[in-house]
């Protein structure tokens, strides 16, 4: 067991390095504007990234309406021949063990009942959403999340219904440390599309492994690997068998799927940045 | 005497609530005409007709060659093709000629049509909410949401006014742009294989989409 403790560790901290260089590679990449943020005591660098041939929409076209001014986001991709290695690596690991497993899974399982489940998992990401709207000085919320994680492990039976939100009319208030790390004013630095884990960027991968610390299914995994990885497993394979269907829609109606994936994580995570689909800015 | 200056003050409430009825009308008219217009309550209505459709039971197969013709039909005359195509191809839109921009304009229409429509195939009667509209001179935003698997998807949509009526230009859900994430692929596709090779794999694209539906039938 020590000895798998000593793998993760040592697995972690490559992590990190990869992460550090490639923080470097983007101050290097991007020399226009950098911003030094200490992270743990580490000075890693990230920037805003300029990409040089911008699209001059406004020139061409009448985009007069504040409504878009935030949907072109551009980033760096440096990786691409590497990303897009790993995209494909993604689409075959779904297509022939994730779906067909989910499948499986999902013509043996009801419906109601896997919905639970997934709701038992967000349940267990609690510490993360309230750290991280502490760290964003969003208290309210970080109350919104400590009354559904309450409600929701007694009176929902261990997260698997969710009272709070169908009874209290409690919202999830999602946060994560990426999330922190840009209303911190980190800008996205380099994209990523990891293995097994999909588009990321710098700046959400460094957040992914703060959080991990506060992920009691890595608590598990550094104890007993294998119990993590069949918790893991679990989450996968459950909430994919929700969502069977999207990919292959999104691949239909796609002409690059790389491109397409790219600038809807980056869409996706501006939105959740922001808190425009939900937060209060709009509502 | 008396009676006169009963009958003057009731004849002066007589025309003082007259008078309010008029008022009334003035201050109700206009809102009504408005209820009517705005971009909110356009959308729902195409959105509600084309829920209507996909709700009546019968499946058959000519059933559905009916329904897919209604629901085009519904969505061709609440989009605004020519503004979607403006700007999925943006700079790449003024390089074309003017037959080129219409052919584009029906292309992109057919890949949106062909390629959603086994989307909307599946609904299940989902509980669609319309939650708020934003206007601001002849543009506006309205946001909706789906209630699908028990989790909340916002879907907003962009409508640009055009005679008095609302067109959507972009679809936004869950915070991403359909135009923007076009625009970023064709910008891609275009820079390595011209603009003829957008139009190529646009027909593919369609092909293929239909060969898939009448496989499905």
């Amino acid at each position: 067991m020590g000895e798998s403790v000593k793998r993760r560790v040592c697995w972690s901290w490559g992590c990190f390095v990869a992460v550090f260089l490639a923080g470097m590679i983007v101050s290097v990449h991007a020399p226009g504007r950098s911003v030094t943020v200490a992270v743990g005591g580490a000075s890693v660098w990230a920037a805003e990234v300029v990409v040089e041939d911008a699209l001059d929409l406004d020139d061409d076209l009448d985009f007069d309406d504040e409504f878009e001014q935030d949907d072109e986001i551009e980033i760096s991709d440096p990786l691409e021949p590497v990303n897009r290695f790993f995209f494909a690596f993604n689409d075959k690991l779904y297509f022939y063990a994730l779906k067909p497993v989910a499948r499986g899974y999902k013509a043996v399982i009801p419906k109601d009942f896997r919905i639970c489940i997934r709701n038992a998992y967000h349940n267990l990401l609690f510490p993360v959403r309230f750290v991280n709207n502490l760290l964003q000085g969003k208290f309210e919320n970080a109350g919104v999340e400590a009354s559904r994680f309450a409600i929701n492990t007694l009176a929902g039976v261990a997260g698997l219904g969710d009272p709070a939100k169908n009874e209290f009319g409690l919202e999830v208030k999602e946060e994560d440390l990426g999330q922190t790390f840009a209303v911190y004013g980190l800008g996205n630095g380099i994209y990523f599309c990891w293995p097994l884990l999909g588009p990321s960027t710098v700046r959400d991968t460094l957040g992914f492994a703060g959080d991990s610390f506060l992920n009691p299914l890595s608590w598990v995994m550094q104890n007993d690997s294998e119990a993590g990885l069949a918790l893991y497993t679990g989450k996968y394979v459950n909430n994919t068998s929700l969502v069977i269907g999207d990919y292959e829609a999104f691949l239909e109606s796609s002409f690059d799927p790389y491109v397409s994936l790219r600038d809807a994580y980056l869409q996706y995570r501006k939105a959740k940045i922001d808190d425009v689909s939900k937060g209060k800015s709009i509502y | 005497m008396q009676l006169t200056v009963i009958s003057w003050r009731q004849r002066k409430q007589g025309a003082s609530a007259l008078f309010f009825l008029i008022i009334g009308l003035v201050l109700v008219f206009p809102f009504q005409c408005t209820a009517a217009t705005d971009p909110l309550s356009q959308v729902k209505q195409s959105v509600e007709q084309i829920a209507e459709i996909l709700r009546q039971g019968d499946e058959s197969e000519e059933k559905w060659v009916w329904k897919k013709e209604e629901i085009v039909r519904i969505i061709k005359s609440r989009f605004d093709s020519e503004e979607l195509a403006k700007r999925v191809l943006a700079k790449h839109w003024k390089k074309r000629t003017d037959e080129e921009k219409e052919y584009f304009k029906s292309l992109f229409a057919s890949v949106l049509e062909n390629t959603y429509i086994s989307r909307v195939k599946s609904y299940g009667g989902e509980q669609v909410v319309f939650e708020k509209q934003i206007v601001k001179g002849n543009k506006a935003m309205v946001y909706s949401a789906v209630e699908f698997n028990d989790q909340e998807i916002p879907i907003n949509y962009r409508l640009k006014e055009k005679g008095g009526e609302w067109f959507v230009y972009d679809v936004i859900i869950e915070g991403v742009s359909l135009v923007s994430n076009y625009r970023k692929q064709f910008a891609q596709v275009i820079s390595r294989e011209k603009y003829a090779g957008l139009v190529f794999r646009m027909e593919e694209k369609i092909r293929l989409a239909q060969e898939k539906d009448s496989q499905e039938k």
